[in-house]
């Protein structure tokens, strides 16, 4: 395996690291980049792990800093955050291209980097695999009933929780914030906690319909750090199972990662996972 | 800015070399050296900032990552305070020989600036200036912030935010205690702490005793970007680092 890292992109500006494999056996390459304001090395330095395993396996990767993060230079304001993200993704791609000849990429985006991951995945046809971790989430009644329970027993009965959740509905229904769970505009176009605007439910099944028949592989990771919104296994299935989409894509909840990885075990076993999943898409025969 | 690799076949690191964007007579060459693990990661961007304006102001900077962290190759098992201390006086001399400065001013964040004061015992020459910001003082009270953070661990040690304290390691910063190192009478220090505790005040008579040009400041915004809020807002402290580049500029 080597490393360079190098700047590309317009006037140079973007910082990234390519991992060439020692035997490249996919033509397939990998792009890892921000996950919040997180430099390029990811959480915990989960990326350049997950870089290496790759490399291990044949895969090349570039892991880099979008621009105004990390090492990379601001952007000069003239696209909107999501455009610039996706033109950031494309100067990646071309780099990663030019650099080892593969011409379809995968994308591994955490938090805020799941949805730039699934703008630019949308964007660009050359994309043929994207793992979404901790991305848009769409609460249920179960969910806000799992919810409830886990209160209660926290909190020593359902008549102290019942008050609690009647004073925080109270709350939200005053103040007109429509970020609360169970509000409507929870359910529908509200703004996520990275401060982006979420999908309806309609809206982000068409987009992953768009991406599966287009044969994207789409991979939808969900930690279990977000109670509030997201707390059961089948609750994608329950919430997305009328689109008739969920069984044409991956979808895990794993109650026993948090949103940062940030235990050894969670880190080895995101690598392992990611790496498995990389290295099939290499092998799927996509065109 | 340029990324430069630079170290042994066996012990590589990378780094940034930010050219003086003007030249200016007298301005240093100067080294960054960085905090361990979550304080790494949430001092990135300050520090490239910090180098940026330091670039500016007409100084070569060097800012790096030891070997096995960051985005340098090595794995986190080899963490080691002797070898990150040893990078140290490597990105030194490369510094030195790629800026043509024959002295250089090191500025070390957190155990960065312990760092800076083990490699110190051992780079004698060449050392213009020691910027220790908001060092850590003793391991021992390091170890105990990380530990009471630490979740469960199935191997050896301990680890905190997905940042691995090995035995070794552990060991390592059981023995760091600043106030027992001494700096060669004459070095000039600057250093920046939070508060006047008993732990900065055993620095202080320490730095006292060993007869350096010492310069001590007690600053509450010493620690302001090292919280939750400052991580998820990428908070930079402007005026601390513009008060570290006028004590550079006027003391190196």
């Amino acid at each position: 395996m080597s490393e360079t890292t190098l700047a590309f992109g317009a006037n140079s500006g973007l910082m990234g690291t390519l991992s060439a494999a020692a035997q490249p056996t996919a033509d397939v390459g990998a792009l890892l980049f921000n996950a919040g304001v997180v430099p390029r090395i990811g959480p915990n330095r989960l990326n350049v792990r997950i870089a290496r395993a790759l490399a291990a396996r044949g895969i090349p990767s570039l892991r880099f800093d979008l621009s105004g993060r990390g090492d990379s230079a601001p952007a000069r304001g003239l696209e909107s955050y999501e455009a610039q993200a996706v033109a950031d993704i494309r100067a990646g791609m071309a780099l990663l291209s030019e650099r080892t000849g593969v011409s379809r990429f995968a994308l591994l985006g955490l938090c805020s980097g799941a949805e730039n991951a699934f703008h630019a995945a949308l964007a660009d046809e050359r994309v043929i695999g994207v793992t979404l971790m901790d991305s848009y989430h769409y609460p249920t009644l179960r969910t806000h009933l799992n919810r409830f329970q886990q209160r209660a027993r926290m909190q020593g009965g359902l008549i102290r929780a019942g008050s609690a959740w009647l004073k925080r509905r109270l709350h939200l229904s005053g103040n007109g914030n429509g970020n609360g769970n169970g509000s409507a505009a929870a359910r529908e176009g509200a703004s996520n906690s990275f401060g982006s605007i979420r999908p309806t439910p309609d809206d982000f099944a068409a987009k992953l319909k768009k991406l599966i028949e287009r044969g994207v592989d789409v991979d939808l990771l969900f930690s279990g750090s977000f109670l509030e919104t997201y707390n059961y296994e089948n609750q994608f299935r329950d919430g997305f199972g009328r689109f008739g989409i969920i069984d044409r894509m991956r979808v895990e909840y794993r109650p026993d990662f948090d949103h940062t990885l940030s235990t050894a075990v969670m880190q080895r076993e995101m690598v392992a996972r990611t790496a498995l999943w990389f290295s099939k898409l290499g092998n799927t025969g996509h065109t | 800015m340029t990324p430069v690799r630079f170290g042994t076949e066996t012990r590589e690191m990378l780094g940034f070399y930010h050219a003086p964007a003007r030249a200016v007579a007298g301005a240093p060459a100067v080294l960054l050296c960085n905090p361990f693990g979550p304080e790494a990661i949430r001092s990135y961007r300050m520090l490239r900032l910090l180098a940026d304006r330091l670039g500016q102001a007409g100084c070569p900077v060097l800012r790096f990552d030891y070997h096995g962290t960051g985005d340098s190759p090595g794995d986190d098992d080899v963490a080691s305070l002797s070898g990150w201390a040893g990078d140290i006086g490597v990105a030194h001399r490369e510094l030195a020989a790629r800026s043509g400065k024959s002295t250089v001013a090191w500025i070390g964040l957190r155990l960065g600036a312990s760092l800076c004061v083990l490699a110190a015992q051992t780079v004698r020459t060449g050392l213009g200036l020691l910027v220790l910001w908001d060092p850590v003082i003793t391991g021992m009270s390091y170890l105990e912030i990380y530990r009471s953070q630490s979740g469960p661990h199935a191997g050896v040690g301990f680890e905190t935010m997905g940042f691995e304290f090995s035995d070794r390691f552990r060991n390592d910063l059981s023995t760091l205690n600043l106030p027992n190192l001494n700096l060669p009478a004459g070095t000039q220090v600057t250093a920046i702490v939070g508060s006047e505790d008993s732990h900065a005040s055993a620095l202080k008579a320490a730095l006292t005793r060993s007869q350096v040009a010492l310069d001590w400041t007690v600053s509450p915004a010493v620690a302001e970007w090292n919280s939750e809020k400052a991580l998820n807002s990428a908070v930079i402290p402007m005026q601390l680092l513009q008060g570290i580049e006028s004590k550079v500029m006027e003391r190196a």
